[in-house]
């Protein structure tokens, strides 16, 4: 017991990312891959939050674009990311691509040091952060990967 | 459990339809050997899983139908077209039984009226075999043969019942048993969950081997034929005292090898721990025997695996990425062209690649024929309750075609095949009136042509005549009067809803509706569907159907930026059009060849940006006749493109049906022609 640090039942790792000036994290292990190089083909008439297909591995990935989930708008600045991740959608694994501004990496965070998100009038928000920790001075909202997307968002 | 009940129910379904194949294709009054045992070895496999799911009524109904059968393999009954009729009806209500659980009462009552018709056809061949008993007409062989008999510790978990197979081996002659307790640990060792002991059987019987076989049909493995002598060696006094002796010790082999003769024997070789090769044959001098048992070993040999269909798509999946990457690949290659060694792999890869996925989707296609028993069956009752003859042929049975496309084409077809024989061959009295020979002949033929394949269903009927269908578009409101159509399109009328040639209802093929719903289902293959006919010489119908669904011949075009496929074979022309000219058309309407056509924008559409160039090509698409003009930026070319659906966050687009990737890597989406026209009429 003289080295605290070798207990880690607490810990679960977190991949975080920005969207807009916000920071977001989902949990590492539903994450596959990040691409940085991709060029996403919209499909027309769809709800706006489905911002189109990539070829992923020689599959088709559909992409979700959180900035519209989150009202949030990118900025122009940066390379953007498409973090490839199985989502559970309506009780189903489905393999889906999140886009987003920056991935920041991943993270240890200790659930002991989670804290409430504060309440907020935006709905979706409200549902689907589950709590919120802090790196360094930023807040990073942890999300619930079974929340994400639901089926009723993809009708137009 | 549940799993394995459904494995069952899908097994035995499987073998009904074979076995009413093989029925159908007996001739009655000449039996083929062949399909009799086929027939005999499906009851026998039926009756002994229905035995292990507890379905107690088929295991015991099939068990009358595999004695029925034995006695005809054996000439000691005649087969006759009452017992076929039977069999025919037990496999649909075996089917109906499994379907309905077995808490059908109708169902279960049926079967025992069956199954009492049956016992009739037995105690009479009861009488028989006593009468010829009495003539002493024997003349079969009294054979030896020594089994070993090990199951596995889990034999019970497997839901076996080892004494039930033995009891059917003592069914066949005269059993000597010996119960080898060897492997039996010591009381409070002892699980009682898990089979221990071993036997080893002598049977003095006039079977064979192979029918040892049929009885051990669910432990292939646990089993062993150690010794076989075509004579009774139970007479022999030392053999007799030996196999009487009370032990639990394993026969002594060299005695029965003492006394068997020799030349008359094909023995196999014995190993005392059974985990050895295959028992080795040593070449008899008799050569038929010989060739008898090379043929049981060839036919063993050639089976089929079966493989789950997830299986399959993963395969598909994966050959289509290396597909995808070979492209890739190509693409490299083509900007270095002075590294040598790498154009010669990429070429090599090229070809391998080519010939895999050529093969990966041969895996999925089977042959027609798999369906074709369904449609004799249908043919043979349809004849009986119409009192019509009919001569079924089938042509091109082995052509093959993809498995889920045959299995939606059934449905059809059986329809198609329904209405030739209600409608299409007279009665033989009204043939006979025409000069037509009395039996009407039904031609069910498949073929290949290019990627697709052709089902045409012909008949020698009445045939239909285009101006009746005309009058009746006309008399119906289907068409205004006075409209003039060429042959093949009056033909086509008879796919319009609710059309119907038949000017009474009729129970079998009912009041019409149907071939518009054959149409809608063959389309959704993106298949065709065409009928000619001749009065008095009979109506084709001709299906065209594209081998597999994974792969579609598309058109290649471009709107805004990206890349849309259009299926071809909903392609009917193209022309270069001025955008601006497009633009001063009134309400979208086109005039081409004299026709009067509506467009629509796609750019416009799907709400992308126009383009400022002035040149548009216009494809016309042609939907279930519905033809109208798409106007896109330019056409690349002729595309063979591997399917990929969106996936199912996009299960309520509606303008795009799924997407393939391009040789570059690029996405290109699938236009769902009908759901666009759709939306494009309603806005025009």
């Amino acid at each position: 017991m003289t080295n605290n640090n070798v207990f880690y039942s607490n810990t679960t790792e977190y991949l975080a990312f920005r969207l807009g000036s916000e920071f977001f994290a989902i949990q590492a292990t539903s994450s596959i891959e990040v691409l940085d190089d991709f060029q996403i083909i919209p499909v027309p008439n769809t709800v706006k939050m489905l911002k189109g297909v990539v070829n992923f591995r020689g599959e088709i990935l559909s992409v979700a674009d959180l900035h519209i989930l989150f009202n949030k708008t990118t900025d122009k600045l940066s390379n953007k990311f498409i973090i490839v991740c199985e989502l559970n959608i309506n009780n189903k694994q489905n393999l889906v691509g999140l886009f987003v501004d920056q991935v920041l990496g991943v993270h240890e965070i200790d659930f002991v040091g989670l804290e409430k998100a504060p309440d907020s009038p935006n709905q979706y928000r409200s549902e689907v952060i589950k709590g919120m920790f802090r790196i360094e001075n930023n807040y990073v909202m942890l999300l619930d990967e079974a929340k994400i997307v639901r089926n009723e968002m993809l009708k137009p | 459990m549940n799993e394995l009940r459904q494995k069952y129910i899908e097994e035995v379904t499987e073998m009904l339809v074979d076995m009413e194949q093989d029925i159908l294709s007996l001739d009655e009054t000449k039996p083929n050997q062949e399909n009799l045992q086929k027939i005999f070895r499906a009851m026998h496999t039926i009756k002994g899983t229905s035995g292990m799911y507890g379905f107690n009524e088929i295991e015991s109904f099939t068990h009358r139908l595999e004695n029925i059968y034995d006695e005809i393999i054996e000439g000691k009954l005649k087969l006759n077209s009452r017992i076929v009729e039977l069999t025919l009806q037990s496999g649909d209500y075996i089917r109906s039984y499994l379907k309905t659980n077995g808490e059908d009462q109708n169902v279960i009552r049926k079967i025992n009226a069956i199954f009492e018709e049956l016992e009739q056809f037995s105690s009479e061949t009861q009488q028989t075999i006593s009468h010829e008993k009495n003539h002493g007409q024997k003349n079969t062989r009294t054979n030896t043969i020594i089994i070993d008999f090990f199951p596995e510790h889990d034999l019970f978990v497997r839901g076996i019942n080892a004494l039930s197979t033995l009891e059917e081996l003592s069914d066949l002659g005269k059993c000597y048993f010996r119960f080898i307790t060897k492997r039996l640990p010591s009381l409070n060792e002892i699980d009682y969950t898990l089979a221990y002991v071993k036997w080893q059987i002598v049977l003095i019987t006039e079977a064979l081997p192979d029918e040892v076989d049929d009885i051990f049909l669910f432990v292939p493995d646990e089993y062993k034929i150690i010794g076989f002598y075509e004579q009774d060696l139970s007479q022999v006094d030392e053999i007799t005292r030996h196999l009487n002796q009370h032990s639990n010790h394993e026969f002594d082999m060299a005695i029965f090898e003492k006394y068997a003769q020799k030349s008359q024997t094909i023995s196999f070789t014995f190993d005392d721990d059974h985990t050895a090769e295959l028992p080795s044959i040593q070449q008899p001098n008799d050569p038929e025997t010989f060739n008898e048992i090379e043929k049981i070993l060839s036919e063993n040999t050639n089976t089929n695996i079966k493989v789950s269909s997830d299986k399959l798509d993963d395969l598909m999946n994966l050959v289509s990425q290396l597909f995808t990457t070979k492209a890739e690949l190509q693409l490299i290659t083509e900007q270095h062209p002075e590294i040598e060694a790498l154009k010669n792999i990429a070429e090599k890869i090229e070809k391998l690649t080519n010939s895999l996925r050529e093969n990966a989707l041969t895996i999925r296609l089977v042959p027609i024929n798999e369906m074709v028993g369904k449609f004799k069956r249908l043919v043979h009752d349809l004849t009986n309750k119409l009192h019509k003859e009919i001569d079924f042929v089938i042509e091109g049975g082995d052509t093959e075609i993809d498995k889920s496309i045959m299995e939606q084409a059934v449905g059809p077809l059986m329809h198609i095949i329904r209405n030739a024989i209600d409608h299409g061959i007279e009665a033989p009295n009204e043939r006979k009136a025409k000069g037509k020979p009395e039996k009407g002949v039904l031609k069910f033929i498949a073929f290949y042509s290019s990627a697709s394949v052709f089902i045409q269903v012909h008949d020698d009927g009445k045939g239909i005549d285009h101006n009746f269908i005309r009058q009746l578009a006309i008399e119906k409101g289907l068409i205004p009067p006075h409209t003039a159509l060429s042959r093949k399109e009056a033909y086509d009328l008879i796919f319009l809803p609710g059309f119907s040639t038949s000017m009474q209802v009729s129970e079998v093929s009912g009041r019409g509706f149907g071939m518009d719903v054959v149409k809608k289902q063959i389309s959704s293959l993106r298949g065709e569907i065409h009928v000619d006919s001749e009065i008095d010489l009979g109506t084709s119908i001709t299906l065209k159907l594209p081998i597999t669904l994974s792969i579609i011949e598309t058109l290649h075009v471009r709107i805004s930026h990206y890349n849309f496929l259009i299926p071809l074979h909903l392609v009917e022309s193209s022309f270069e059009v001025s955008n601006h000219f497009l633009k001063s058309r009134e309400e979208n309407h086109i005039s081409l060849n004299d026709n009067l056509y509506p467009f629509v924008f796609l750019d416009k559409h799907f709400q992308y940006p126009e383009k400022p160039e002035d040149v548009r090509k216009l494809v016309l698409v042609n939907f279930n006749n519905e033809k109208i003009g798409f106007v896109v930026d330019s056409i690349v070319g002729q595309y063979q493109a591997v399917f990929k659906p969106l996936g199912d966050l996009y299960k309520h687009q509606t303008d795009i049906s799924g997407a393939s990737i391009l040789g570059d890597g690029n996405i290109a989406l699938l236009l769902d022609v009908n759901s666009i026209i759709k939306a494009a009429l309603n806005k025009v």
